[in-house]
């Protein structure tokens, strides 16, 4: 499990007083954390990125924020991602050689071409199957996967927080139901899921 | 009773309080059906985590620097800061977009492609106006299309040398400034050393008083690491165009002079929304002596997709010394060649798409003795032209 280190969610306090730059500097590698996760591109990830601090830019903060300004960032990072993976999925193969030819092109990284291709297989699926949920299940699996609390969870998707864990229940379930029934598109066939349902 | 599974989900990551963990503790010792359901939320949970611990980003996946993310923050946030409450504008962005990448591959430190890049990062208005780059100095414009597929720069491993090379080798000398509003042309002509004109015929929805900003001009300088560069060259699979060798170590400075942007009518979309004229006075790029800028030219062609042959036959038709080529991707714009204000000017026109429900933009380009001007808007051709041969 990945953790954001030192995440907190009222550490912004004083957000309105601090500058902006300071700001972007401060929680940069945060949203570009889970901008990265989403997509997989940097390219895409660095641009959502800035979308994202634009947004923040423009706004000047949304009234009544303040406090909140991670919970506010990944609110709206992880549905700028998901928007751009759910458009992406029409041109699914597309993704799929790229995924591939990213993963391939690492220069010295102790993997072997087939160890490459599984997890690069394995990262579409996910996705695939991230894409496909209601985006407020994605959005949770995520960002708990990033080790917010059920307090931080609430507060950046705006629902209660004595329901986020029916809320996280349920789209574990869904992941896992969807993660199943996932094809890869190129074949069809059930051969890697076969190996993958053992494991589980 | 029985506990729901949302709060025995809860209880598996300690985030219910320590009265009702006590509880539900004890009341799991005591009831097989829960104990059976927490422990089938417990494996799911942990095979959710394990199948998104894959995203987990890799080496060549980390973030940039963030301060050089917010170098390109605020470069583009200025460009935004024409107007940035414009529909419009966010449309044409959103469109250039996909060239963030052609922008990135160019920003290779070399000079001759610093233009490319501004061009290509910045909308049209802006790009025509405050960050036009010149080798030596604009004379006059030359627009080359490509296939944005082609471009040669796809790769991570690319954009991790770009990036590292450019925040290596490029320093800002002299940051743009904040637009600053005047009440004038000759206030504007004042603040920016250039006899500042003004259109006299305006197409009837205009508004007659223009809002006029001057923006300081900006300054930077690249040290060029030619092994680096040609390395990057290598990486786009373009192993056969050479750098110069004149161009190791050479320190190359790019001057844009302060840009004065006058903007008529309003922000609404559609046919009579604003158009913007903005002038300048020639941006410059010194070069070392020795480099041969066709040379440097035709290596930023073949990073746009051309050819060999189209790159060589391209290059030995303009002057590199005083054109200011201008990379039009096809799909995005057309352009032609036109007469205006007494000189021979560029007038690109963005492909009509009537579904996106908006008027296409044009964007006149030219230059006279040593401004370089542009008007961009959604007027047809004509109504652009005889504002641009108004101007007193």
């Amino acid at each position: 499990m990945t953790l954001v280190n030192g995440f907190l969610l009222n550490r912004s306090a004083s957000a309105d007083s601090a500058p902006f730059e300071a700001l972007f500097l401060e929680h940069y590698d945060q949203v570009y954390g889970v901008l990265i996760r989403l997509l997989g591109n940097r390219e895409e990830a660095e641009d959502l990125t800035q979308e994202t601090f634009l947004r923040l830019y423009r706004s000047r903060f949304p009234a009544g924020q303040e406090h909140n300004l991670s919970g506010w960032l990944y609110r709206v990072a992880t549905r700028l991602g998901y928007n751009a993976l759910r458009s992406r999925r029409r041109r699914r193969q597309h993704e799929q050689a790229l995924a591939q030819t990213a993963l391939a092109e690492r220069a010295g990284d102790p993997m072997d071409l087939a160890d490459v291709a599984a997890l690069a297989e394995e990262r579409q699926r996910v996705r695939a199957v991230l894409a496909e949920l209601p985006q407020r299940q994605a959005q949770l699996l995520l960002l708990r996967h990033l080790g917010l609390s059920y307090k931080e969870l609430a507060a950046a998707l705006d629902v209660a927080p004595g329901s986020v864990g029916t809320l996280l229940a349920r789209a574990e379930q869904a992941f896992e139901a969807r993660y199943r029934a996932w094809l890869p598109p190129s074949q069809g066939s059930a051969g890697a899921e076969g190996g993958e349902d053992h494991a589980l | 009773m029985h506990y729901e599974d949302g709060m025995l989900r809860a209880y598996l990551d300690g985030e219910v309080s320590p009265d009702v963990h006590r509880a539900i503790a004890a009341h799991l010792n005591a009831c097989a059906d829960c104990q059976a359901r927490v422990e089938a939320l417990a494996s799911r949970a942990e095979r959710v985590t394990r199948h998104l611990a894959v995203l987990t980003p890799l080496a060549n996946e980390a973030a940039t620097p963030a301060s050089v993310a917010l170098a390109r923050f605020n470069a583009s946030r200025t460009a935004h800061s024409i107007s940035p409450a414009y529909p419009w504008r966010e449309k044409m962005n959103s469109r250039l977009k996909s060239l963030w990448t052609a922008h990135r591959l160019l920003w290779g430190g070399l000079a001759a492609l610093v233009i490319f890049a501004f061009l290509l990062s910045l909308e049209p208005v802006r790009a025509a106006a405050g960050e036009i780059l010149g080798i030596f100095r604009v004379r006059k414009f030359a627009v080359v299309s490509f296939d944005p597929n082609q471009v040669q720069l796809n790769g991570e491993a690319f954009s991790a040398n770009m990036d590292q090379l450019l925040s290596d080798s490029v320093t800002v000398l002299k940051e743009p400034g904040p637009p600053q509003s005047v009440a004038g042309a000759a206030e504007a002509s004042a603040l920016a050393g250039i006899p500042v004109r003004l259109p006299t015929a305006l197409p009837d929805w205009a508004s007659a008083q223009p809002d006029i900003r001057v923006e300081d001009g900006m300054a930077a300088q690249i040290v060029v690491d030619r092994a680096r560069a040609q390395a990057l060259l290598d990486l786009a699979g373009l192993s056969d165009v050479q750098l110069p060798q004149a161009l190791d170590g050479a320190t190359v400075t790019i001057e844009v002079p302060p840009v004065v942007i006058a903007q008529y009518g309003g922000p609404q979309i559609g046919p009579g929304g604003a158009f913007v004229l903005t002038q300048l006075r020639s941006p410059t790029v010194n070069l070392p002596p020795g480099v041969n800028l066709a040379q440097l030219g035709e290596a930023g062609l073949r990073l746009l997709g051309l050819s060999p042959e189209e790159a060589r036959q391209f290059s030995r038709n303009i002057d590199w010394s005083s054109t200011l080529v201008i990379p039009l991707p096809t799909d995005i714009a057309a352009f032609r060649d036109v007469s205006v204000d007494g000189v021979s000017g560029v007038l690109i026109t963005e492909r009509s798409t009537p579904e996106r429900g908006y008027a296409p933009h044009s964007i006149l380009l030219w230059q006279k003795n040593g401004v370089v001007y542009s008007l961009a808007g959604q007027g047809n051709a004509e109504d652009m032209l005889a504002v641009a041969n108004s101007l007193q």
